[in-house]
């Protein structure tokens, strides 16, 4: 077999080692951040983007484009959290039966009270996985209904029903509340 | 406030409370060092591994035997042995040897098993011992390449492995509780009955059947979705491995610029696309290479590739004769030295 140069490189030049340097600097503090509020535990959180990072380096020769790297971060984050959130389902009732943490309040005008926040982000604990990967997606992540079925790997049309049914419990479950 | 703004809000708040570690880009590429660690270099050619998936080798005759209940296994230190093994020759105090573990990925939309060899170092060269080590990194779920996992729980681990009268009894703790869907908790079972059957496989031992016991019992279902009463055999290797193996090189494995890829599965024509890219992704090599046997037979292939040093992904799909798209595709980064 003979090594025959291919000249077309129009993707990118990046190797894996630059690629998981460049992709870090922009992506790793938003990955954690969408990590965290997906598994609830920011040092479950950091370590799972630590896991799609080094998958990245794996990866890189088949996505080769930055784009492309970034939908796949995202997924692999939202997959993994998934998985990471099964082994914690124990440990998540425990906590939950403890009442939420206690948070400080926010400086911002129209921040939310703490207790406010932290009954949102209970509610939000309390969804199904998928309700809430969409709920997360589009009102943190603020991304379009498509590039949320395919972080998701679901259609639009059911990313569509896991946003409304999510919304739905929420706002039952705080205006039960009130 | 809509229930849409009060979320935006509690997100915004939660994500900007999230702290990130100084260091995580060194952790990070330590991790990624590692991954070249040179031990994965050893690799030796294995033939004796490849399944063939006829059904004469995967037929079992499942045999019963009693195993107490109470009765806890030694880690790797199965009591009852084999025929095969002896007790009366020396063994040396710790035996390197390389295993055969399988993890679990998903190809065409449904889980499937792939196989990855890693290097194990033993106790006792006793086949329980070899069962107990395979499984034990089986169940750490730490494959080379990242495309494969373990649905297994984190935190499982063998408590014992016996092997007696054929069959090959495995006690494992902390996995009696898993949430998975049926057919990942299937891929699971059948990811443990082909380790631990493969480890057997290369002692030269046939085992007729896997027997696994939970906390020391014997249980009727594993997760509620799978019946583990009888003992296990291996499911059709067409229904239950990945249509192809890009079997070696293994993921991260350094190779001489003179080194045979080894290729199996179950493809239509018995046509594999083998395809080299460069580290900057370019494809410097593409061939069709014709298996030993086609679908739905599982056949396989070695080729010998000639590369400058570098850094490659050798990737290894087949063509769907309905719209000629990449399926089944298996890769793994080599480096040639």
């Amino acid at each position: 077999v003979t090594y025959v140069p291919a000249g077309d490189l129009a993707a990118s030049t990046w190797t894996a080692d630059q690629a998981v340097t460049r992709l870090f600097a922009s992506q790793y503090r938003p990955l954690v951040r969408l990590a965290a509020l997906l598994v609830h535990d920011d040092g479950v959180a950091e370590e799972l983007v630590q896991d799609v990072f080094v998958a990245l380096h794996q990866r890189w020769a088949r996505l080769r484009d930055p784009d492309k790297a970034v939908a796949y971060l995202r997924q692999s984050v939202v997959n993994r959290a998934r998985s990471a959130l099964r082994h914690r389902t124990v440990v998540d009732r425990f906590l939950r039966r403890q009442g939420p943490p206690a948070t400080a309040p926010g400086a911002d005008i129209g921040a939310l009270d703490a207790e406010t926040q932290a009954e949102v982000l209970a509610a939000v604990r309390s969804l199904p996985a998928r309700q809430r990967e969409a709920l997360v997606l589009r009102y943190y992540g603020d991304l379009s209904e498509a590039e949320i079925a395919e972080t998701m790997g679901v259609s639009p049309g059911a990313v569509k029903s896991h946003t409304s049914r999510g919304l739905a419990t929420l706002r039952r479950l705080m205006e039960a509340r009130s | 406030m809509t229930p849409e703004e009060l979320l935006r809000r509690a997100f915004e708040a939660r994500a900007d409370r999230v702290q990130v570690a100084p260091d995580a880009l060194g952790t990070i590429r330590r991790r990624i060092e590692r991954r070249r660690s040179p031990q994965r270099r050893a690799f030796t050619w294995g033939l004796a591994y490849v399944a063939t998936g006829t059904a004469a080798a995967v037929a079992a005759v499942v045999l019963i035997v009693g195993v107490p209940r109470e009765q806890a296994l030694p880690p790797g230190t199965g009591t009852g042995g084999t025929p095969t093994q002896s007790t009366t020759t020396t063994v040396p105090p710790s035996v390197a040897t390389r295993l055969p573990v399988y993890y679990v990925a998903t190809s065409g939309g449904r889980p499937v098993l792939y196989r990855e060899f890693h290097p194990a170092t033993l106790a006792a060269d006793t086949l329980p011992a070899r069962i107990t080590a395979a499984v034990g990194l089986m169940l750490r779920g730490t494959a080379a390449d990242a495309d494969y996992t373990s649905p297994w729980p984190r935190g499982a681990s063998v408590r014992g492995v016996r092997v007696e009268g054929g069959v090959a009894t495995v006690d494992l703790a902390g996995a009696a509780r898993n949430d998975v869907d049926a057919a990942t908790a299937r891929a699971a079972v059948q990811q443990l009955v082909w380790t631990v059957t493969a480890v057997t496989a290369d002692r030269g031992t046939q085992t007729q059947g896997v027997r696994v016991l939970l906390g020391g019992e014997r249980a009727p279902q594993l997760w509620g979705r799978v019946d583990i009463s009888g003992d296990l055999k291996r499911a059709d290797a067409n229904q239950t491995l990945a249509r192809l193996w890009l079997i070696s090189p293994q993921q991260g494995d350094t190779v001489d610029r003179r080194f045979t890829v080894h290729i199996a599965g179950s493809v239509p024509e018995a046509t594999v696309i083998l395809r080299v890219r460069s580290s900057a992704g370019a494809v410097v090599e593409q061939q069709p290479v014709t298996l030993n046997a086609g679908a739905p037979s599982r056949g396989e292939a070695m080729v010998q590739l000639t590369l400058p040093p570098g850094g490659y992904t050798l990737e290894a799909y087949f063509e769907s004769l309905d719209d000629g798209s990449e399926q089944a595709l298996d890769d793994h980064a080599v480096t040639v030295r």
